[in-house]
């Protein structure tokens, strides 16, 4: 397999087109614009609700140019293990199956069938579009949404930590497991390609904005995706049976600070918490060779 | 009736989401590329999240049709080679069509 390399190298096709029903800078169609650079035309597709299963589409259009299947919110892993044991009885190997939910759909309504996939090792991809709250329905706040952060049920800011989603996917020894953003598109891209050469279960985790839901400007999705990376909130990196390998060090890491200052939904954090966010961010990098 | 006889549950036809697109409806602003300033580096084609961005006679093109106004591209260009402007300019009315 050869990875892509450059921006030229990235295939012109598309296969989550425009026309979809997206907000003016979303994230989530970002994601999958990009992903589906690398996963091509053999592959199937199962979404559960989400802001994802309905901007693609209806029964009526759609933006989807692969087989696409709007699942229920609890069981787009188990659809998806379905959908390859079908392939694999009729002998159809050359196919990627893909469940791709958002953070509600991966770490909360969806989390027992996709940890059930783990562990029965099914042979699929789930992909995991966090944009850190439930934005198809108003922007609750989820397990996935950020200490702090203020969302329309928790105005104060949410009273306990984000759930560590990437832990408890490790913990299921998967065959791949890999963090992505979207303001960095070949580092996705050539995960997705790593993922699709290897069989078994294999997790991606994407950081894709939400401006709404973060209070940012419409244009600022992919500068908040960079800067998460860049202060060291947001890692990116792949683990192959357990091995860990950090894709993109910053060359200079900025403060947590000027990360969540540009966002109206950390307006209540206090100086104090940032510290100690700050803190908890040195201290993990300490543990990266550099 | 043998399962594979089964009709196949009516889907919608690929492709039909990009024909039918008509984003001017909701788009406010659109951008406007510098193409003496532009080169051609791609950082913009995938970092729009409506595809309406591609490189074709050596040229960034923009299909309008898609473009929705976020203004994501004219911040990312590392040559800064893209600005918004305005759909609808006061009372100079609407920016000219293509």
């Amino acid at each position: 397999m050869e990875l892509i390399n450059s921006l030229a190298a990235v295939p012109d096709t598309e296969l989550f087109t425009g026309g979809h029903g997206g907000c003016r800078g979303c994230g989530a169609a970002l994601a999958a614009r990009q992903a589906m650079k690398a996963l091509g035309p053999r592959t199937i597709i199962t979404i559960p609700a989400s802001c994802m299963a309905t901007i693609g589409g209806s029964g009526l259009t759609t933006a989807w140019e692969i087989p696409f299947y709007h699942s229920l919110f609890e069981c787009a892993p188990a659809v998806a293990s379905g959908i390859r044991a079908a392939l694999d009885i009729q002998g159809i190997e050359d196919v990627n199956v893909v469940s791709w939910a958002g953070d509600a759909g991966t770490a909360d309504i969806g989390f027992q069938s996709l940890t059930g996939a783990a562990e029965r090792q099914e042979n699929i991809i789930h992909v995991c579009y966090d944009n850190e709250t439930y934005m198809n329905t108003g922007g609750q706040a989820g397990s996935a949404t950020p200490y702090l952060a203020a969302t329309p049920d928790t105005p104060a800011g949410k009273p306990t930590p984000r759930k560590d989603m990437l832990a408890i996917m490790a913990a299921h020894r998967p065959a791949y497991l890999a963090t992505a953003s979207v303001a960095y598109p070949l580092d996705l891209i050539q995960k997705f390609q790593r993922a699709r050469e290897i069989e078994g279960f294999r997790y991606i985790h994407i950081l894709a904005p939400c401006f709404k839901g973060w209070g940012i400007k419409e244009d600022q999705t992919v500068q908040l995706a960079r800067i998460a990376v860049e202060c060291g909130l947001w890692q990116l990196y792949e683990e192959v049976d357990g091995r860990r390998r950090v894709t993109v060090i910053p060359e200079r890491r900025l403060p947590v600070r000027e990360y969540l200052r540009l966002q109206g939904r950390f307006q209540t954090m206090d100086e104090a918490t940032i510290a100690a966010l700050q803190a908890a961010v040195d201290r993990r990098w300490q543990e990266v060779p550099s | 009736m043998a399962a594979k006889d089964l009709p196949l549950v009516p889907g919608a036809r690929p492709g039909s989401m990009a024909a039918a697109a008509a984003m001017e409806r909701i788009r406010e602003q659109r951008p406007a590329i510098d193409k003496e300033k532009c080169n051609l580096c791609r950082e913009c084609l995938l970092y729009c999240p409506d595809a309406a961005l591609a490189i074709a006679g050596g040229e960034v093109r923009l299909e309008l049709r898609f473009c929705k106004g976020c203004g994501i591209c004219a911040r990312e260009c590392p040559a800064r080679a893209i600005t918004m402007v305005p759909e609808y300019a006061g009372d100079r009315g609407l920016v000219g069509e293509e």
